[in-house]
């Protein structure tokens, strides 16, 4: 086996070497793309204070039915009812807050036999309101002005929200709680709410941020699929250049698998070399792309950075690809025969 | 030849050229589509987007919402869509929120409903029909919605599924109220306006690197003055686009088309200037001031003004016991003393001192008179006195305002307006008293006043207004109103829309910052890093082609080496294998663009393709085509050059007897084939 010389044809070696190489650097450059904007959106996502979390239950706040008794956390919170009733023919929705903590720092209460109205098409006078579960009669002389909640939303207090909504008694809609950690959130979820921060953009940015990344996963597939034509053509000259070496070897009593070996190694080698050479050329690339950048860009904030995992997914798929490509070579090489190569 | 072009590349070599080049047309395709992501918040290509200035992005802007219905005023608009952008995920996907009106947004964006009905209140919402497939919405859902970046709570209940050529397909589209309660934009504000229209005419309007110019505030100081009086007469001239400019202006006054200005004025982009000037009216009677100007934007204002002769102002008081001494007091339009004036009242003619006084005993039966004053060469002036019983008289000082005289009482911005505030003392002592008059409710003027018994003083005040609409004056138990008209009379809503907003939208600085910097990724930065990849995909193909040819090569060395032993050179050997590796791979480059462009649609079609919420489409249009074709004559021709530039360097005999280029240097060839 050690007959044959691995890299006898130093010059296809360079040119296959570089050509692997280079798509080594395109899928290290792809995810140092990923990684930078990553990293980028983190930093603006620092910026942000997420203040508050929401709970509710199930999938939507009008159907929510929350036990604050059965709740266990030591946070504290405001609890909010919703309902829809009928007014004069039309569907609204009002809400009433239960804050004694004043989580939300704003004083929601409407004065007994009072409604407060938002300031999108607010109602006035006296008003009947109607729902599945009774009926109640309210003035609404007044508005309410809250960046909590929407402004075509009207408010009453909880008692005579329960007139409406019966099942609010002893239950809420939704919690706002005053702060929001990972705990938090991971101690609501485990007792079956649904749990989010209230800073939408936060949770925007991590979503868009994963998305990005498993785009870039579909680089990986056309840049390996022209890693494996490469080695396919490189170890196919190998098997046609070395068809005497391999009747040689075999006429001296070397079986098929000691020749599928060489091969192997030969095409486990040469995506061990492209790849490497492919990692240095892409954080040298990544390097440039991103002093360019802030060359030509002003206040440029966004830079490229490769990572561990990208060289490792690089590396990885690399030897798959290569060692892909080289199946059908070698097994033509091993399928021949002697006098068949020596010809 | 052709026999050889037939001998060294096999056919074969079409399939994996076409794979590479297949690969390198779609990957073009992904990385212009991911180049065009950002865009496709516009939505609809044939709107124009309108921002705040010096905005980099959708996401700061910051406009009056005022603008969208003002745009609609003028003929070259057809649809205005306001917009406010929110931030949110659902179901792990990242989503783009968009509050509109829905009407006019389902006009500019074309959109069209598949399903469902339009919101019949603000809860109620749209959704684009691929979020819809991504999250699995259906019609009847609701989804909680945190605000974007400050907490707030909504929700939204899907009532509807659209369809559009545009990322507006990603999107959940709101009410306007739900997206300020998302974003905390003010009720008078929103993020963008899209409109339909004179895209043209839009872009002189709007765009950028143009300067454009408009006038207004022009203002005559006196509106009513005397013949051969100079006034001033004043005109602000703005260039609102960024670009420095030079514009004609001129100012006449009619009747008699008399030049005020006219001159040609440069001005740096986004600034004002003021033109201003001393003229003197010459003639009698009504006058109109007009103000043009030239360009893409032809304007003219004009404002009115009454020249009389000279003219005489009477102050009288108001009231006069029986019996008692009251003055007169004569002036000019100047507001100076007209001495030897006379003064009528009753019958009784009376002359002014030097100081355009007269002394008069009001001996006459109690009753309401009016009091004439004329002079010669003055228009004669009126006033009107009541004498009332001596015994109504009160001992102690009373004093307060009888009169408040606006003069004039309709002006246009910037415009002067005497305001004259009639004091008399009505009691029988001398006193002081505080005059103190107030505009719409707040402390305007304010003086105090010293008076004998029933003499009368007259306090006047200049002042001119920037903001059109009704002034009210008050002062103790009296009110007048003033009327400041803007310089809108002529194209009103142009001129609004051009002083207003024209490039000169408001950054709200809430959080902008921050938002701001997200803005500067999806920008140039991008753009190089895209370029890049594009660029090593090339080098990727192009080896990977040259590869396959070189394969080629290897598997017909010996042919080659005989062609060099009959005698061909090595540019010839190079013009061979290169023009015959073109020829091969120029089929493969039709194929690669074709299949590039199935592969790019099989990957749309997927609909996996998403970043920051928006479906990367990729892009199948002609500049993909001419991008992908370049590309890949580009790819055809290195490689082919590759090739050639491989077979021309290796000798004749190697070539035959099938040695590597590393073999044959471990012998000296030149010694075996005894040369020397």
């Amino acid at each position: 086996m050690l007959a044959l010389d691995l890299f006898r044809y130093t010059a296809r070696l360079k040119v296959l070497t570089f050509a692997i190489g280079v798509c080594v650097a395109f899928i290290i450059g792809s995810f140092a793309f990923a990684n930078g904007l990553n990293i980028t959106v983190q930093g603006i996502s620092d910026k942000f204070v997420s203040e508050g979390a929401l709970a509710y239950q199930g999938s939507d706040l009008e159907a929510s039915l929350v036990d604050p008794s059965q709740l266990l956390t030591d946070h504290i919170y405001a609890s909010v009812a919703i309902c829809v009733a009928s007014v004069n023919g039309s569907e609204r929705t009002f809400f009433a807050v239960n804050d004694p903590l004043s989580t939300l720092s704003q004083n929601l209460l409407p004065l007994p036999g009072e409604m407060l109205s938002g300031l999108v098409d607010p109602l006035s006078g006296p008003v009947n309101l109607t729902s599945d579960g009774g009926n109640v009669r309210l003035y609404a002389n007044h508005t309410y002005s809250s960046t909590k909640f929407p402004a075509y939303w009207n408010l009453m207090r909880w008692d005579d929200l329960v007139k409406l909504r019966p099942e609010m008694k002893f239950n809420v809609s939704f919690m706002i709680f005053a702060s929001s950690d990972a705990e938090l959130l991971s101690s609501l979820r485990s007792q079956g709410l649904t749990a989010q921060g209230m800073t939408g953009i936060l949770s925007y940015f991590a979503a868009g941020s994963n998305e990005v990344t498993s785009d870039l996963w579909l680089i990986i597939i056309p840049s390996s699929l022209i890693v494996a034509l490469l080695v396919y053509s490189a170890v196919s000259m190998e098997v046609k250049d070395r068809a005497r070496d391999i009747a040689i070897l075999k006429a001296m009593g070397s079986n098929n698998r000691q020749i599928r070996g060489v091969f192997i190694f030969q095409a486990l080698m040469l995506s061990i070399l492209g790849a490497l050479v492919g990692i240095l050329i892409g954080i040298i690339v990544s390097y440039g792309i991103s002093t360019s950048s802030s060359t030509l860009v002003s206040n440029s904030i966004f830079t490229l950075k490769v990572t561990e995992t990208s060289m490792v997914v690089a590396f990885v798929s690399t030897m798959i690809a290569g060692l892909l490509g080289s199946v059908y070579p070698i097994y033509n090489a091993v399928r021949q025969t002697v006098r068949e190569a020596m010809r | 030849m052709k026999s050889v072009t037939t001998l060294l590349i096999r056919k074969r070599t079409i399939v994996v050229a076409s794979l590479t080049l297949i690969i390198f047309s779609a990957t073009i395709s992904v990385l212009i589509g991911i180049g065009a992501a950002p865009g496709t918040v516009i939505g609809n290509p044939d709107v124009y987007v309108i921002t705040s200035k010096d905005t980099d992005s959708l996401l700061n802007s910051r406009l009056d919402a005022d603008l969208s219905d003002l745009l609609l005023e003028n003929g070259f608009v057809t649809n205005s869509s306001p917009e406010i952008f929110a931030f949110a995920e659902i179901s792990g996907s990242a989503v783009i929120i968009r509050g509109v009106d829905f009407q006019a947004f389902m006009g500019v964006e074309g959109a069209r409903l598949v399903s469902g009905a339009m919101p019949s209140d603000p809860s109620q919402g749209l959704i684009g029909w691929r979020l819809a497939n991504r999250i699995n919405a259906e019609i009847g859902d609701r989804y909680p919605l945190v605000g974007s970046f400050n907490p707030s709570i909504s929700e939204v209940e899907i009532v509807g599924i659209i369809t559009s050529s545009s990322g507006v397909e990603d999107e959940l589209i709101v009410s306007l109220p739900m997206s300020r309660c998302l974003t905390g934009i003010a009720t008078d504000s929103v993020s963008i306006i899209r409109v339909l229209g004179d895209t043209a005419q839009l872009e002189k309007m709007f765009g950028k690197d143009v300067p454009r110019f408009s006038i207004y505030d022009l203002a005559v100081a006196n509106r009513i003055l005397g013949i051969g009086r100079t006034t001033e007469v004043s005109l602000n001239l703005k260039n609102w686009g960024d670009a420095n400019g030079t514009t004609h202006v001129m100012i006449v006054d009619m009747p008699g088309n008399i030049t005020i200005i006219d001159s040609d004025y440069f001005i740096n982009g986004s600034t004002t200037i003021a033109l201003t000037t001393n003229y003197t009216f010459s003639l009698i009677g009504n006058h109109t001031v007009k103000a043009y100007i030239s360009g893409a934007f032809p304007q003219n204002i004009s404002t009115n003004v009454t020249v009389k002769g000279p003219f005489l102002s009477l102050v009288v008081p108001s009231k006069i016991p029986q019996y008692h001494y009251f003055t007169t007091v004569v002036v000019n339009e100047t507001l100076k003393a007209v001495a030897g004036a006379t003064v009528d009242i009753g019958g009784f003619d009376f002359v002014t001192n030097a100081s355009g006084i007269c002394l008069i005993n009001a001996s006459l039966e109690p009753r309401n008179y009016t009091i004439n004053a004329s002079s010669p060469g003055y228009e004669s002036a009126i006033g009107h006195i009541e004498i009332i019983n001596s015994s109504l008289l009160p001992p102690d000082a009373t004093i307060r305002v009888y009169d408040i005289v606006l003069t004039p009482d309709v002006v246009k911005v910037n415009e002067k307006c005497m305001f004259a505030y009639y004091v008399q003392n009505f009691g029988n002592s001398t006193g002081s008293f505080q005059v103190s008059s107030y505009l719409d409710g707040a402390l305007f003027t304010q003086n105090t006043v010293n008076l004998a018994p029933l003499r009368t003083r007259v306090l006047f005040y200049n002042a001119s207004f920037s903001s059109a609409g009704e002034k009210t004056i008050t002062c103790g138990q009296l009110s007048s109103t003033l009327t400041v008209e803007a310089h809108f009379e002529l194209n009103p809503a142009l001129i609004r829309l051009l002083v207003l907003y024209g490039g000169s939208g408001t950054l709200d600085p809430s959080r902008a910052e921050l938002i701001y910097d997200t803005a500067k990724i999806s920008e140039a930065n991008i753009l190089i890093v895209l370029v890049s990849l594009a660029v090593l995909s090339g080098m990727l193909v192009t080896l990977g082609v040259s590869i396959s040819f070189m394969r080629e090569i290897n598997d017909n060395l010996k042919i080659i080496g005989i062609l060099r032993s009959l005698g061909a050179s090595s540019k010839q050997l190079l013009w061979i294998m290169f023009k015959e590796a073109f020829l091969m791979s120029l089929p493969a480059a039709a194929i690669g663009v074709m299949g590039g462009v199935v592969l790019a649609f099989l990957i749309s079609s997927t609909g996996n393709l998403v970043a920051f919420g928006h479906f990367i489409r990729p892009v199948l249009d002609p500049s993909f085509l001419i991008a992908a074709t370049a590309g890949s004559i580009a790819i055809c021709v290195g490689s082919s050059l590759i090739a050639g530039l491989s077979v021309s360097r290796k000798g004749s005999i190697r070539m035959i007897r099938g040695l590597k280029a590393d073999i044959v240097a471990q012998v000296d060839l030149k010694e075996l084939l005894g040369d020397e």
